[in-house]
């Protein structure tokens, strides 16, 4: 029996909506359940799935429908509104509105937006306004609303890091879905969440820890916005005792706007390393700072920085991934020419494809991003030849959740790589964090086992502190025949040694 | 970082939007509330006009 219930003006989120369905899923004897609310796109699925869905459900309704025996409808119904009604929160007051809260009876430091876009802007303007940062996860956030609310930060003091931010670490605290990286003292800002995070991350396993990181959001370097959010970070840094020495990474950015970064970065006296992925050398020519190319390099710099001496990254030589790539190559065979990758992290999907127009120019490569390393598939559904994908763009998260939050959607995009005959390699990024999957890893072990004919290699990006066991999560794969890299940039240069060889077999 | 705090106090955080971030806060030890969000109810144009001519 196919049932629905409406409830009107309910809001909840879609992560939370995605559980519960997936909850009531779980049930013995449940065909299927579905959370969501009443967008257009969701009425015509359930719809379409049979259900009837009444015609004055609105987009600020939430449907919940349950396919289960009659008899079980009342206990499920029962089940997914204790869900939905589950509030884990320490506080002992219920607020409804930022402007309740009164800090001198109730204080905080941070207020975490995650709202839909459209929303998120009214809200930071009330925090910034009570006088707290703001940590933006919410993106669709305009250019405009980004600059006017940035330039109140700055006239209030306050830090706006976001929109758009993936991942902070305060005072120890990950927020959003970055990491929980060990203490230490080195002071990350980043306009890129993935790629802060491996920065991070990376100086963990060389021993070092990261005194916060915070996050710009993505458009904080554009020419409209000015690096607002990064100049008062740094300024912030720079007065930080814990402190010692700072790393800013970011995508390719606006020229202007890396150079007042790197002229503000000048004046601080704390040593600076810094990576604007896919910038010329020329950048750095004649500065303090030292520049980094890759975000495996930014944590070398950084650390080099610290202890004032050189240092190497951690894992494999490059002889020994050249050794590798012919040993993997040799075992494919000759129709498997082809490699795929497919990454949540957006900047991990970069700074691959970075590298392999570095070391392989001559390789074609697709993508659904539209960016100058590659051409741009027609249907980002279908891959050609060789390419790479960042599933959590907006192309794919427009249809199922973001794949750090559930695997389900890399899980079957995965599925129909392996069913074409040419692919001969795969690439995948993890991430962990106490915000993301508390599983990602282990759903993808069983596919890659029972596809020895094809090579694996794949990165975890996480950090002891992280609820996930990131060894574990490291050893599964292994043991599944997997090749873990130590790194990003480790990944996509095997992958390119092994291009370079697929190439040459033709 | 929080400048202005003693370093062995533990942020404190409201989370607006996803349930899950503010768990995994709270599963950190950190002092975390939600606020119970609702979007904003749009008024129609007319009824405003009418509230308007009321008020």
């Amino acid at each position: 029996m196919k049932k629905l219930y409406c409830f009107k003006n309910r809001y909840v989120d879609s992560v939370m909506l995605m559980n519960v369905g997936e909850q009531i899923s779980r049930f013995p004897g449940v065909n299927g359940a579905e959370c969501g609310m009443g967008t257009p796109a969701n009425i015509d699925l359930l719809t379409g799935l049979g259900y009837d869905v009444p015609p004055e459900t609105g987009k600020n309704d939430l449907m919940l429908a349950i396919d289960a025996d009659a008899s079980q409808q009342n206990e499920l119904y029962r089940q997914a509104v204790d869900l939905l009604d589950h509030r884990k929160t320490v506080s002992d007051r219920t607020y409804y509105d930022l402007n309740e809260i009164d800090l001198n009876s109730d204080p905080y430091d941070l207020v975490q937006i995650s709202l839909p876009g459209e929303f998120a802007a009214d809200e930071i303007e009330k925090a910034l306004r009570m006088g707290l940062d703001c940590f933006v996860f919410s993106d669709n956030v305009s250019l405009e609303d980004e600059r006017r609310l940035k330039l109140l930060g700055k006239e209030l003091g306050r830090l706006v890091m976001g929109p758009d931010a993936g991942v902070g670490l305060i005072d120890g605290v990950a927020l959003a879905a970055g990491s929980i990286v060990k203490d230490g003292p080195v002071g990350i800002i980043g306009a890129s969440g993935s790629g802060a995070q491996e920065v991070a991350c990376l100086l963990e396993r060389m021993g070092e820890g990261v005194s916060c990181i915070i996050g710009t959001g993505g458009r904080d370097l554009t020419p409209q916005v000015g690096g607002l959010t990064m100049l008062m970070a740094l300024e912030r840094l720079g007065k930080d005792p814990k402190t010692k020495v700072i790393c800013l990474v970011s995508k390719l950015a606006d020229v202007g706007v890396m150079e007042k970064v790197l002229d503000a970065a000048e004046k601080i006296e704390k040593p600076v390393a810094a990576v604007f992925l896919g910038a010329p050398e020329s950048l750095f020519d004649g500065r303090k700072v030292r520049g980094a190319f890759s975000l495996e390099d930014a944590a070398v710099q950084t650390l080099s920085l610290l202890r004032g001496e050189p240092v190497l990254p951690p894992g494999r030589t490059e002889a020994q991934l050249e050794e590798l790539a012919a040993e993997m190559v040799a075992k494919l065979s000759p129709e498997r020419k082809y490699f795929r990758g497919l990454y949540c992290g957006g900047t991990f999907t970069e700074e691959a494809m970075i590298l392999f127009s570095r070391y392989i120019p001559q390789v074609s490569l697709y993508s659904n991003l539209r960016t100058r390393y590659a051409a741009q598939l027609e249907d980002h559904h279908v891959s050609r030849g060789h390419t790479v994908l960042d599933l959590g763009a907006e192309d794919f998260t427009a249809e199922a959740p973001h794949p750090v939050f559930d695997p389900v959607l890399r899980l079957n995009r995965l599925k129909q790589e392996l069913a074409d005959p040419h692919v001969g390699v795969v690439l995948l990024d993890f991430i962990t964090g106490p915000g993301v999957h508390r599983d990602p890893v282990m759903p993808f072990v069983p596919l890659i086992r029972e596809h020895r004919d094809i090579c694996f290699i794949a990165t975890v990006c996480g950090a002891q502190g992280d609820p996930q066991d990131v060894e574990e999560a490291r050893k599964a794969l292994a043991e599944a025949g997997c090749i873990v890299a130590d790194s990003n940039a480790q990944s996509a240069r095997l992958a390119a040694h092994m291009m370079t060889l697929l190439e040459r077999r033709g | 970082m929080m400048e202005e705090r003693q370093k062995e106090k533990k942020l404190r955080v409201i989370n607006l939007g996803i349930q899950m971030f503010c768990d995994a806060l709270t599963e950190q030890g950190v002092r975390c509330t939600q606020i119970k969000w609702h979007p904003p109810v749009k008024q129609d144009a007319e009824i405003e006009e009418l509230l308007d001519e009321f008020l």
